[in-house]
């Protein structure tokens, strides 16, 4: 409920353009990145797939997950992500889709790559779906079938992004993270 | 500064194959030292990517 209030909350924010839909007019700060990049990667692959893995192999397994993302986010954002920051913000770009368009000035490079971030995405996106439906199962002893559980996440998520765009999905990330620093300790 | 950022990303590469740590039960500060090792590898990360995106980024355009 608290995440469809903040989807309405920020579509108050919304200026009508793909621009602010996509990428919230470039104008996410360093907090609120900080903070939604946390709440992304808390997702379901995270949270119960960590935990069975350090179940089987061993507390480390946290660590390793820890100290991964240390690493490799900021570089990315280092090595790729300020230039392509600084490209879309000069040429309009909304989505890697487009810069690759441009970058090789192939349509079909575009549409490839399109079609390879949708197939990449689906298997992680299942995992937070399935993950959520597990989790309300759990937690009410079956009560919530696995089904419903999952429907409840996908309605959820659908509504946030649909009504919210970047600036709602950020937003919500931020919340479930104030969330998991508050009831996680 | 373009040399240590790419030294100390491959330095961090290299000290995140904890293989030596992975099995040991010893303990530092309370926490198995195969955990212990990891916030200190964040921490290190932390400084190097600190100390490279103050001096790399040249800010908005």
């Amino acid at each position: 409920m608290v995440v469809s209030v903040i989807a309405a909350l920020s579509h108050r924010f919304f200026r009508g353009t793909g621009e602010d839909y996509f990428v919230a007019n470039r104008t996410i700060g360093p907090f609120l990145l900080l903070m939604s990049l946390f709440g992304t990667n808390m997702t379901a692959f995270s949270i119960l797939g960590a935990s069975g893995e350090a179940y089987r192999y061993g507390i480390g397994v946290f660590g390793l997950m820890g100290s991964s993302s240390a690493i490799v986010i900021p570089a990315i954002f280092l090595l790729v992500g300020t230039r392509l920051w600084r490209l879309g913000k000069r040429f309009g770009y909304v989505t890697q889709a487009q810069y690759f368009r441009d970058r090789f000035g192939s349509d079909v490079v575009g549409l490839l790559l399109f079609l390879l971030n949708v197939v990449l995405v689906v298997p992680y996106l299942l995992i937070g779906v399935m993950g959520g439906g597990i989790t309300f199962n759990q937690m009410t002893d079956g009560a919530i079938p696995f089904w419903v559980g999952s429907f409840v996440v996908c309605a959820v998520v659908l509504a946030y992004v649909c009504y919210g765009g970047l600036r709602g999905t950020a937003w919500a990330n931020a919340f479930q993270t104030l969330v998991f620093m508050t009831l996680g300790r | 500064m373009r040399a240590f950022g790419g030294v100390g990303l491959v330095l961090l590469a290299i000290l995140h194959q904890d293989v030596w740590f992975w099995s040991s039960q010893t303990r530092w500060f309370g926490l198995p030292i195969g955990l212990t090792y990891h916030v200190g590898l964040c921490l290190l990360a932390s400084v190097v990517f600190y100390v490279v995106g103050r001096s790399l980024w040249d800010g908005e355009d």
